[in-house]
């Protein structure tokens, strides 16, 4: 518990933490305002019009609103809780702080495992936030486009809530995991930065030729296992328009939990296994 | 340094430590002996394997041969918990830069054994950090930060504390400071510091024993004072005309190859510096065979330094005799 807490302590104070949420709220907000402004300038007139104002009010128009700011907030929020990760753990290569703890004969296994649980507990409280500001930005932008003021308090919604937004924090953390064994690896934070958005462009730009096959990657088993209905994906477009069959939803949710704990083993194995020397 | 000490076990020993990095050999079985409660320096050129060997005894690298003992009981370099009794510096100190000397304190309290209650403040007392405590540690000159790892060293009140070239950053004052410190925390106890230093007059003020490694193998270990007395040396400043006479007579006490003369950069030196390599306390015969060759140096120095030793038992340069022509000769100092 010590351990844990110190761990904690130390990502409370650093800045990273705060520009990393930061950077997840700016781009929401930005979104949420460009779409309502967007909404307002299509006069609505022809077939694809309408389809794109029925598009956009699935963004902004509850009960729909709260699955599309999950998405938002999910897909975004994956790729920068995997560069918050991979920072946490790669900085205490560079700084030379493993090193530290190992001399001081700390459990190697368990140093690396209390520092990725500070970061999944990190990532509740800024899921939480971001989560919690996008629903109010939906909101704003609902009423800059004139839309009515319903819909927030509708039942069968609010049910499935709870199990999305949980599903939806295992989606971010299982990115977090992944980015943390990555730069635990390569024993380097901007390491681990550059593998985690390599990997979700990689798998956006993949969807195209190969669906098969990326449909068993991180970003995309995290947006399958949401569970989200009505052509929602996370980010805004994981899956959009590749016309490709996700995984179900429950075969999803196993391999976020495989790849979550996946990458906790790879990094608590190699920590253990390598030779400190920086 | 007693024998006394010498006699009451060993706070760290290796014997035939073998470490190799792919095709180079860094440890090639290195045979340690500590003794307890003494400043042991541990000294060896760039790449002589001094590194390798305290990564290996704090558990960061794995030797590929050999076994070690840490406060008289076999570790493995696995069996963690015989580090919570030790403290180190390794390279450089470590720190998250946006935390404040303290929180870095309290986080890294928070791995291994936890220190008792209050200590973060008495060490950042004993490292004179006390009123820096709440800045971060971004804003710390070098000599800050390695008092600030020193004083990371000392959180548990170890019995061991390894520091690997402590000095590095600190003005003069800092070092006079580190070297009271050290030699405080071994006085009156048991408490073993390995230090491991390139500077290496410091070493000869503060080790009572010393550790030469070159190639990854031992060169010499022993008693500073017995290593200094045997290696020591007379050095006279004589008339540059008198100088064949002077390098006759001192051969005669210390035989042919045991005297040398200083080179010169200015062959219009009137003076010379001659070394003799005879125990620093036949300084008095040494004036005596001058006096009776009819040559009176005008200068004359007895002693040794560590540094010379060191090259001349890792294979490097001789020391020249001072730094210029009018320079005394460095000799060894006391503690």
């Amino acid at each position: 518990m010590r351990l844990f807490v110190g761990e904690l302590r130390k990502l409370v104070r650093r800045p990273a933490a705060y520009v990393t949420l930061a950077i997840e709220l700016v781009i929401v907000l930005i979104i949420y305002i460009a779409v309502a402004a967007r909404y307002g300038s299509i006069a609505g007139t022809t077939p694809n019009q309408v389809a794109e104002k029925a598009g956009i009010r699935l963004l902004i128009e509850f009960p729909t609103a709260y699955a599309s700011a999950l998405a938002f907030v999910t897909g975004l929020g994956g790729l920068l809780a995997m560069a918050f990760a991979a920072a946490a753990a790669g900085a205490d290569w560079g700084w030379g702080m493993v090193k530290v703890a190992v001399a001081r004969g700390e459990s190697r296994s368990r140093y690396i495992l209390a520092k990725l649980a500070a970061v999944e507990v990190m990532l509740i409280l800024g899921f939480a936030i971001a989560y919690g500001i996008a629903l109010v930005a939906a909101i704003v932008a609902g009423r800059i486009a004139g839309l009515p003021a319903t819909g927030y308090d509708d039942q069968a919604t609010l049910q499935d809530l709870p199990g999305q937004l949980y599903r939806g924090y295992l989606g971010i953390a299982e990115q977090a995991s992944i980015g943390f064994a990555i730069a635990t690896l390569a024993r380097s934070q901007l390491a681990g930065l550059g593998a985690g958005i390599a990997i979700y462009f990689a798998e956006q730009f993949a969807t195209i030729f190969l669906p098969d096959v990326v449909k068993y990657l991180p970003f995309h088993v995290a947006t399958a296992a949401l569970g989200l209905s009505g052509g929602l994906t996370a980010g805004g477009g994981a899956n959009g328009g590749s016309g490709f069959t996700p995984l179900d939803q429950p075969t999803a949710f196993l391999l976020v939990i495989a790849y979550l704990v996946g990458g906790a083993v790879v990094s608590a194995i190699f920590v253990e296994r390598s030779e400190i020397s920086g | 340094m007693t024998a006394a000490h010498l006699g009451e076990g060993l706070a760290v020993a290796t014997h035939g430590l073998r470490k190799a990095y792919g095709r180079t050999v860094a440890l090639d079985g290195l045979d340690l002996a500590v003794p307890r409660g003494v400043v042991y320096g541990f000294l060896g050129p760039n790449g002589a394997g001094t590194t390798t060997t305290i990564r290996c005894l704090l558990g960061l690298i794995h030797p590929d041969a050999g076994t070690m003992d840490l406060l008289g009981r076999s570790y493995s370099g696995h069996d963690r918990r015989r580090l919570f009794d030790v403290g180190s510096l390794i390279e450089s100190p470590s720190f998250y830069p946006y935390l404040s000397g303290r929180e870095n304190l309290n986080v890294i309290a928070s791995t291994g054994p936890a220190p008792g209650k209050g200590r973060i403040d008495e060490v950042l007392e004993l490292v004179d950090l006390t009123g820096r405590a709440r800045d971060r540690v971004q804003g710390y000159s070098l000599g800050m930060r390695q008092r600030l790892g020193i004083g990371a060293a000392l959180l548990n009140d170890p019995q061991l504390l390894i520091l690997d070239e402590p000095a590095n950053g600190l003005d003069p004052a800092g070092i006079h400071a580190l070297r009271a410190t050290l030699r405080r925390l071994v006085e009156g106890g048991d408490r073993t510091i390995v230090v491991s230093s390139h500077i290496l007059p410091e070493v000869q003020l503060m080790a009572d024993v010393v550790g030469i490694i070159n190639h990854g193998h031992l060169v010499y270990e022993g008693a500073l004072d017995q290593l200094l007395h045997r290696s020591g040396s007379v050095r006279a400043r004589v008339q540059a005309a008198d100088v064949p006479a002077a390098v006759t007579a001192l051969a005669g006490l210390a035989g042919t190859d045991a005297v040398t003369v200083q080179p010169v950069d200015d062959e219009a030196e009137p003076e010379r510096w001659i070394e003799a390599r005879i125990p620093a306390d036949r300084a008095r015969d040494a004036n005596r065979v001058l006096a009776e060759a009819g040559i009176y140096a005008s200068g004359l120095a007895a002693g040794s330094d560590l540094e010379s030793i060191f090259l001349e038992l890792t294979g490097g340069p001789l020391a020249s005799i001072g730094e210029g022509a009018g320079a005394p000769p460095p000799v060894g100092g006391g503690r």
